[in-house]
Order: C-alpha cells, then sequence, then structure tokens
C-alpha cells in the first residue's frame, strides 16, 4: 500500500496497537503488520516520532525498563486521554470509511 | 570493528545532535528495536541480519528530518510564548509610565516615545505574523519556519527597541528613579534581557534542527 496513504492514520494505528497493554515500539510496529495482514509495511523507524509526538500531546506514557536481555528499552502505554482519542477516532474512521465505501465501493457508475 | 547498527546509531546520534536528551533516548530505543530485529534473523549471519534489520527501519536523513520538524515545531511554540510573555510585561511597563509620566515628558524625548509605541506595534504585528505562518497550516514547511524564524527576531528586536525607547522616556524626564518608573524600567530591562538571551538559545537550536532537516 501507498505509504503517502498511511502518512494520516499512523497516530491511530500506534494507538490502537496498545490497547491491548504496554509496549515497546518493536512489538508496536510487529502488530500493525500483523493486524494489517503485512498490508502496512512502512520503514520502522516510522514509529518513533509518532510515539514521541503522542507523548508530547498526553495520549501516551513512557518508561524505561530493563528486560532479560539486558538492553534498556522504552515501554509505552495508554493514558486516559489516549483511549479517549483512539475511541474518538475509531468513530471518525467509521464514519469516513462507510461514506467512502457507499460513494466509491458501487461498480457500477454514478447515476447522473 | 563496529558493526551495521553501531555505525547506524553512531550516524543517529550526529544528526540529533541539536537535542541530546532527545539524542541519548532516541539512539537507545533504536538500538534497542534494531538488535531485536536482527535477532529474530538468528539463520543469518550477524552483518546480514544487522543490515536487513537497519534496511527495514529506513535512512537516518528520514528520521532524523521527522524529529527535526517535530523540533522546530516546539522551539517555536516556546519562542512565541516567551515573545508573548515579553510584551505583557512591556505593555503594563507602558502603561505604568503613561499614568505616572505626563505628555510633556514624552515631547521631551520623541525619539524615545516614537520607539516606546511603535516598536511595540511592531513586534505584535511580527510575532502574530510569525505565529501565523507556522500554526496556520497542519504540515508547516521549512520554509514556513524560516519565515517564522523572521518574524520572531524583528518581534524580539521592535520590543527591545520599545524598551529602550521608554527608559529613553523616563530618563529624559528626570523620573528613572523614582520607585515605580525604576520598578518598572527594571523588569523590562531584566525581560529584554531574558528575551535576548532566550532567542538566541532557540535560534542555535533551531538552526542545529534546520541542518538535520536538510541532511
Amino acid at each position: 500500500m501507498n505509504t503517502e496513504m498511511l502518512k494520516g492514520h499512523l497516530d491511530a494505528l500506534v494507538l490502537a496497537a496498545l490497547e491491548s497493554g504496554p509496549v515497546h515500539g518493536y512489538a508496536i510496529i510487529e502488530t500493525i503488520k500483523a493486524r494489517s495482514g503485512a498490508t502496512f509495511n512502512l520503514p520502522e523507524g516510522t514509529v518513533y516520532p509518532a510515539l514521541h509526538r503522542l507523548e508530547k500531546a498526553g495520549l501516551l506514557k513512557s518508561d524505561w525498563v530493563t528486560p532479560e536481555s539486558g538492553r534498556k528499552r522504552r515501554v509505552y502505554e495508554l493514558t486516559r486521554a489516549g483511549t479517549d482519542s483512539l475511541a474518538k477516532r475509531r468513530k471518525d474512521w467509521t464514519a469516513f470509511s462507510t461514506a467512502v465505501e457507499s460513494a466509491i465501493g458501487r461498480s457500477e457508475p454514478w447515476p447522473v | 570493528m563496529a558493526g551495521v547498527i553501531d555505525t547506524y546509531l553512531a550516524q543517529l546520534g550526529r544528526r540529533l545532535a541539536f537535542d541530546s536528551a532527545l539524542s541519548a533516548r532516541v539512539c537507545a530505543e533504536v538500538e534497542d528495536h534494531l538488535r531485536e530485529a536482527a535477532e529474530a534473523n538468528a539463520t543469518l549471519a550477524r552483518d546480514d541480519a544487522e543490515c536487513r534489520a537497519v534496511q527495514h527501519f529506513g535512512s537516518v536523513d528520514d528520521l532524523a528530518a521527522r524529529f527535526a520538524t517535530d523540533t522546530l515545531g516546539a522551539l517555536a511554540m516556546r519562542g512565541w510564548l516567551a515573545l508573548a510573555a515579553a510584551a505583557l510585561a512591556t505593555f503594563l511597563a507602558m502603561r505604568l509610565r503613561h499614568m505616572l509620566l505626563d505628555s510633556s515628558a514624552f515631547e521631551a524625548a520623541p525619539a524615545g516615545a516614537l520607539f516606546d509605541r511603535f516598536g511595540f506595534i511592531v513586534a505584535l504585528t511580527a510575532g502574530l505574523a510569525g505565529w501565523l505562518t507556522v500554526h496556520a497550516t497542519r504540515a508547516p514547511t521549512l520554509s514556513s519556519f524560516r519565515i517564522a524564524g523572521l518574524a520572531g527576531a524583528v518581534s524580539a528586536i521592535a520590543l527591545i527597541a520599545s524598551i529602550v525607547g521608554g527608559a529613553l522616556v523616563a530618563t529624559t524626564a528626570g523620573r528613572q528613579f523614582e520607585f515605580p518608573t525604576l520598578a518598572a524600567l527594571l523588569l523590562e530591562s531584566a525581560m529584554a534581557l531574558w528575551l535576548a538571551a532566550h532567542m538566541w538559545s532557540l535560534a542555535h537550536r533551531a538552526k542545529a534542527a534546520n541542518r538535520a532537516l536538510k541532511g
């Protein structure tokens, strides 16, 4: 899928990937790939500016943890504001996609 | 010998040097990501696994540019807040001066009165124009930040000129050592020094972020 089409939706995808609990950047990108059936194959690094931006906006919070590998890892989780924002984005997306499907989903031409 | 991931991280660290705290944090996060991605390709030789991880991650240029854009936005906001605080302090001092000094004081120092009033108006206008340049659009371009930076500089210089004009009026009237006038002058002077130092620091960081954005 064209990366340009994905640009406006990356924040929503990141918030959705964090819905089931705190995870780190690599797990977020793997979740997005898995849930989208590998349709969204964006450069993995693009998730980090999005994570930092969402955290600055108060939709996420993060902290360093040290798992068994011994490497420092930054783990992110949704805040209350992040959960509310995700719910709103879902609602907006449903309305948008329903309208677009209704407009371009038909196989026959639009009536004049 | 440095591996592929080590080389990538060194380049990224240099490109994000405009914000040392950001650079340290991002490099630590990216290192964890790349090492985990390389370990997921355990069947490949170490160098090949690292190459693949870095390839899928994306270029240093792209990543640094994205962070630089966000940083420029944050720096612009801090600049406007600093200007707004200085403008408010200057306005209050101007009002106090007009209450304490009669019109003859302003007539005795026409240049000072001119800078005092019109410097403030120019500062407000330039500040507002610069703010709108960045915030009127959802995705400001590098050109927008440059224009906003220039407007911010004009605004800061005009505000400082307004402050100097006010000081000239008060000094010419011989009232500069009376408590309310002195307090206003000291506040304005402290604000001018703080504003100049703050804008210099922001401009320095914006220049570094701009270099990261251009690659």
